[in-house]
């Protein structure tokens, strides 16, 4: 044991000052935050706080704009994680193969993944608008087809919010299989091809199987910032039409910081965050059983 | 469990909290940045920098002023007041209006106040209902200043903010277009600016646009020039459980759903736009009407300068009409500082005569004191004389826990929009939300 804690120490004193960073940026106000959903916080003061056990919770998701909020994020984090994945793979593949052009490929589809999402919210609101400036629009003339009110309408709203996303996820989320496309033995194929394999059966039992642990990331990182997300839909639509993009990140810090209602907010983070850890510990778990399975 | 799970489990736990964490962390996050950025002391004239120095070792630390305006803004004044009174002011810029408020918050929780600061409709409630600022109405301008205006900023006979200015604004059209469909000026009733709508349809445009955080201002602006006009208290009352939205605002609300947007009048297009794409609509004559104010005037102008256009304020069914406007940021002296002369002798400096005619220059705004004489130098200045009587309003200077409300107004309005509610059921959804502020 001693000579385990001898062997691990500089490594964790090299972990230390991450850890202290950590601790005081994020686990230390997590707690607080925690600890404050129990009481009467007013946002302003510390004075005269009182414990007022679960009044913030009674209630929590009871109003309408809240429930629309949790419906909108569970359609979000399932439609986006599942479209970024059935495109990243295929992109990945493409991107895998020997053209000349493969680099310069790389580049164009990872661009959309590097400006902030606020930005790429913003100018997707100029591509969207149903004004002289929509350049989707203008395209869809070309064929004959009507405007339509792209971030007016909230079906399409929320549509145009999984598509931004999609559009600016995809690239990124490739280089992740990408990288462990290439990490994978051509021996696999050419033994497969061989055998007889075509170009779809080395895909599904060599490929696929491969990429499992890679799955296993992006998926698992695509869904906890799409359980997250606040500024590509605030920037794009501010939550609207109406409720109809507002996921509960936006309806936290509007309950929070517009309606100065700190106690509810904090109880409304609490009981998120939970639902966050529950989700990403099932989805771990069942991901890393996929893997075993698939290395079975 | 083995460690590696453990870990994998518990990496996955702390990712997951980051958004507890961020919601703790943003408003000191977004308030404090760019405070950071912009806090700066204005260059102190040579003559007055011993003096000043002097003072503020009398007095220990620098004179602090919390300022929704710039440097640039601000300094003509500030150096003014210095040169004068050898007094230093640290000018502490957030931009307005969220940052500004949670900068504001953040010092006055962590009990770094600032010695003085802007008082906004945003923060009024919570300054006022814990003595945050310090009562200016002895102080000799408030003589030139209708009570009724004075009193946006104070409660019970004080006064904790001064300004001397106010916007007001009203609906924008283009004379061009409002010639070409054969209107006839102005509308003055409700019914001659459905006449006028349905003329400018008939032309193949769209009558009246704004961005989609505007479309609840016809509805609002029509309860204002209809039951304001009748009764300035209505709000009040609300607030005091003497009656309701839903008894007060349903039929305003309910006649613009009928005659504009049940009739195609204004059209679900701006919950698409944003307020530069709207703008960019009317100054290039896609739509004829815009509603706006004063800060809407340099892009109109900079974007189309041929362009004329003159304003209007929303009349209802029998003529009357008010204008929707709002006395300005107001400066208040913190209860906390024990620099209360100082700034007394600030507001002082601020209220004489020349330096309000200067500050309206540098707000573009109407002045609410009287026996001025200037020009506003825009199709405001025929509302001058309005602005001093106070003859304006905004109903969100008034509601309790006034930002909750709007915000629930405004997404109201847009789910009436989309068919997701009926018209009947926003005022309704606002007692809703004021019941539940309220506690």
């Amino acid at each position: 044991m001693k000579a385990n804690i001898r062997r691990e120490l500089p490594y964790m004193l090299f972990a230390l000052p991450a850890l202290v960073v950590y601790t005081v940026l994020t686990v230390y106000p997590l707690v607080q935050t925690l600890g404050l959903s129990f009481t009467n916080w007013d946002g302003f003061s510390m004075e005269g706080l009182q414990f007022v056990g679960l009044a913030n919770f009674r209630n929590l998701f009871g109003d309408r704009a809240m429930r629309i909020t949790l419906r909108n994020t569970v359609l979000y984090s399932i439609v986006q994680p599942l479209a970024v994945t059935a495109l990243a793979i295929p992109l990945s593949l493409a991107l895998n193969t020997g053209m000349r052009s493969r680099n310069l490929q790389r580049a164009v589809f990872f661009f959309p993944s590097v400006p902030s999402a606020i930005i790429l919210g913003y100018l997707w609101a100029y591509i969207l608008a149903p004004t002289g400036t929509g350049i989707v629009n203008k395209f869809l003339g070309l064929f004959g087809i009507a405007p339509k009110l792209w971030l007016a309408d909230p079906t399409l709203a929320m549509l145009s919010v999984i598509g931004v996303s999609v559009w600016s996820s995809v690239g990124w989320h490739a280089c992740i299989y990408l990288a462990k496309l290439q990490g994978i033995p051509q021996d696999y194929y050419e033994a497969a091809t061989i055998d007889g394999a075509g170009p779809w059966q080395r895909f599904r039992y060599i490929t696929f199987p491969m990429l499992s642990s890679a799955m296993t990331i992006s998926v698992l990182l695509l869904v906890l910032n799409a359980l997250k997300v606040y500024d590509l839909p605030f920037a794009l639509t501010k939550g609207g039409p109406g409720n109809a993009t507002t996921m509960v990140s936006q309806m936290i810090i509007k309950t929070g910081f517009v309606e100065k209602s700190y106690g509810k907010a904090t109880a409304m983070s609490a009981v998120f965050f939970v639902f966050i850890a529950v989700v990403s510990v099932v989805q771990l778990t069942l991901m890393k059983k996929r893997e075993a399975d698939l290395d079975g | 469990m083995n460690i590696r799970r453990l870990t994998a489990l518990l990496v996955a736990a702390l990712m997951a909290g980051s958004l507890l964490t961020a919601c703790a962390g943003s408003g000191e996050q977004s308030a404090s940045a760019p405070a950071a950025e912009d806090t700066g002391s204005q260059p102190a004239s040579e003559a007055a920098e011993p003096e000043a120095q002097a003072e503020q070792s009398a007095g220990g630390d620098a004179f602090t002023l919390l300022s929704w305006y710039t440097d640039e803004q601000m300094r003509e004044y500030l150096q003014g007041f210095e040169s004068e009174s050898g007094i230093k002011i640290d000018l502490q810029f957030v931009p307005a209006v969220q940052q500004y408020i949670d900068k504001f918050m953040v010092l006055v929780s962590s009990n770094q106040m600032t010695d003085m600061f802007f008082m906004a409709a945003e923060n009024k409630q919570e300054i006022i209902e814990r003595s945050l600022a310090e009562d200016l109405s002895g102080l000799p301008i408030f003589q030139r200043i209708p009570a009724n205006v004075s009193a946006t900023y104070g409660d019970d006979g004080k006064i904790f903010a001064y300004s001397p200015d106010a916007w007001v604004g009203g609906v924008f059209y283009n004379k061009a277009i409002f010639e070409q469909a054969g209107i006839a000026g102005k509308p003055a009733t409700w019914a001659e600016l459905m006449d006028a709508c349905q003329k400018i349809k008939d032309l193949g445009l769209e009558p009246i646009v704004g961005g989609s955080e505007q479309v609840h201002e016809m509805p609002m602006n029509l309860y204002v020039s209809q039951v304001i006009s009748q009764d300035p208290d209505n709000d009040r009352k609300i607030n005091q459980d003497e009656t309701t939205f839903a008894a007060t605002y349903t039929d305003a609300f309910t006649t613009w759903f009928n005659d504009m947007y049940a009739t195609g009048l204004q059209s679900q297009i701006s919950l698409g736009l944003n307020n530069d794409q709207a703008i960019d609509m009317f100054v290039t004559g896609q739509c004829a009407m815009f509603s706006g104010g004063p800060w809407n005037i340099a892009t109109f102008q900079e974007k189309n300068p041929e362009m004329e256009f003159d304003v209007f304020p929303i009349p209802d069914k029998d003529g009357n009409a008010v204008l929707s406007g709002a006395l300005n940021v107001g400066l208040s002296i913190s209860s906390a500082t024990d620099k209360k002369a100082e700034g007394t002798s600030f507001i002082e400096y601020m209220s004489r005569d020349e330096n309000i005619l200067k500050w309206q220059k540098t707000t573009g705004n109407i002045l609410v004191v009287e026996g001025l004489d200037y020009e506003v130098g825009s199709v405001f200045d025929q509302y001058k004389a309005d602005a001093v009587a106070g003859n304006f309003y905004l109903p969100q200077i008034v509601w309790d826990n006034s930002a909750g409300i709007y915000k629930e107004l405004l997404t109201g309005i847009q789910d009436v929009m989309t068919g997701a509610d009926t018209i009947d059921n926003v005022p309704v959804r606002l007692d809703t939300k004021m019941q539940e502020l309220n506690g």
